[in-house]
């Protein structure tokens, strides 16, 4: 009973937070709908101008922006997620004056806005390519659901791992933010792994997104089934970070309440 | 009930350590005002954060039963950027009352007037606790933890908060941090004395603040 009832209090604090978040970033004004949109626009078209420019093929499917598309909105799902938990806490640092509104509850109505976010956008920008007459069949729905969902966990994992480092270092933000860089480059976004050569694949073939961006696209195109992506080993890594993720969480609690 | 096992609590200063409470165990008199006294530093506000669970001791046993109010205090739960408006309602989602309720009860009672659809941060201190006051009196708590933010505002508001009180007494009791030595005879039963060693209960308020006044003064 006990339980219950703390779980009742907890989904009243999340949705609660969950809502106040949302209408600080889009009620108020067009603009934060806008920079949603606008963020992925942005990586799809310096690609997109990159490849035309360079005579590159389409590597899968007849849309370089779809194409592109399927590896920036899981990235963004990450790295947003990542960032919006680091700063749950300091955006919300006056609400957690009331006894029950906890710091995981911040990072947990971050997690489901960054998700709703990406989700809305990658359907926008599916339809769009729909009425620009591109093909697309989504090829097994549950395929790019599971790993949309390992992506997120694994991103909860980080995020709980960092914003804990956070409390002791602030200025980890920065260094982090300067260490997941490279990932951008190393995480299929405008490749597929069999592209790359066997050295450079030994290389990055540790970087679990890059498993997922293979995964998800798998599950996307009907024509296009990677042999690289390894279920066994995200799932590894993911449960090892996210387990890490909530012990740091719940080891740093009473700080991210005291500072 | 509110019952302290064990509590230790200090804070980490830049190169020492700041106790508040050293392994206190206390039990808080049940359905009585209580009125907590301690020189500046003493550790009140962190009593009543301890209390309503916001803080959390570094070792030790909190047991309450009922339901508290947050701390209500200057600084407040309110987030800044957010109007009164959307703290209120984000106040009822968490408290799970009406929002109609509570808003047509806050509108009337804070006297906030237009300000209420303003962010909170261009607020005076004044008009923050006028708002957190008349929140907190349209919930229904148990117990209501005041932190100083008693005795603000004019005489007539003044007023309204010791009738708001008043009529809630019945179901209600408060523990309540304060400065002014009035608004602590006003509300309380007894009297708790932080001395930054032990908590004393005095009975008998007037003796307590007695004692209190000496001590802030010699």
């Amino acid at each position: 009973m006990e339980l219950i009832q703390a779980l009742r209090v907890q989904g009243r604090v999340v949705s609660a937070l969950t809502l106040r978040e949302t209408r600080s970033r889009y009620g108020n004004s067009k603009l934060g709908f806008f920079w949603a949109l606008f963020e992925p626009f942005a990586h799809i078209a310096v690609f997109m101008a990159i490849f035309s420019a360079m005579g590159r093929a389409i590597p899968i499917g007849d849309s370089m922006g779809v194409f592109i598309l399927t590896g920036i909105a899981p990235w963004l799902l990450f790295s947003n997620i990542v960032t919006g938990i680091m700063g749950g806490v300091d955006g919300n640092r006056a609400l957690l004056g009331y006894p029950q509104v906890m710091p995981i509850d911040t990072m947990i109505s971050r997690i489901l806005l960054e998700t709703a976010t990406i989700i809305i956008i990658f359907i926008f920008f599916v339809v769009l390519a729909i009425n620009f007459d591109f093909t697309i069949s989504l090829d097994d729905f549950l395929m790019m659901l599971s790993a949309s969902g390992m992506i997120i966990v694994l991103a909860a994992g980080v995020g709980m791992i960092n914003a804990s480092i956070k409390l002791y270092f602030p200025s980890y933000a920065t260094i982090y933010s300067a260490l997941s860089r490279p990932f951008y480059f190393m995480s299929g976004i405008f490749f597929t792994a069999d592209f790359l050569s066997p050295e450079i694949l030994d290389l990055i073939d540790f970087n679990p997104i890059l498993h997922i961006v293979e995964w998800l696209r798998s599950g996307f195109y009907t024509s296009f089934n990677s042999a690289f992506y390894d279920i066994e080993y995200v799932g590894t890594v993911t449960l090892v970070i996210f387990t890490l993720g909530l012990v740091a969480e719940r080891a740093t609690r009473k700080r991210a309440r005291q500072i | 009930m509110i019952k302290l096992q064990n509590v230790c609590k200090s804070y980490k200063l830049k190169d020492s350590k700041k106790t508040i409470l050293d392994n206190i165990s206390f039990e808080f008199p049940e359905k009585k005002n209580i009125g907590v006294l301690g020189v500046n530093g003493a550790g009140k506000s962190t009593l009543l954060r301890l209390i309503a669970g916001t803080e959390f001791p570094d070792s030790g046993k909190i047991i309450r039963t009922g339901k508290y109010s947050w701390p209500l205090g200057f600084s407040g739960s309110f987030h800044g950027t957010l109007t009164g408006i959307e703290n209120l309602r984000f106040a009822c989602r968490i408290y799970n009352a009406n929002i109609k309720e509570v808003t047509e009860f806050v509108k009337d009672f804070s006297e906030l007037g237009k300000f209420i659809h303003e962010p909170i941060q261009t607020y005076s201190s004044g008009m923050r606790s006028r708002l957190a006051f008349a929140l907190s009196m349209a919930i229904d708590f148990d117990v209501y933890l005041v932190d100083e933010i008693m005795g603000v505002g004019d005489q007539g508001f003044q007023e309204k908060c010791k009738d708001a009180f008043t009529a809630k007494r019945k179901y209600s009791s408060v523990i309540m941090v304060s400065h002014s030595m009035n608004t602590i005879r006003d509300f309380s039963d007894v009297a708790i004395l932080l001395t930054g060693e032990h908590l004393e209960i005095h009975e008998d308020v007037d003796k307590a603040i007695d004692i209190y006044t000496k001590l802030t003064h010699g």
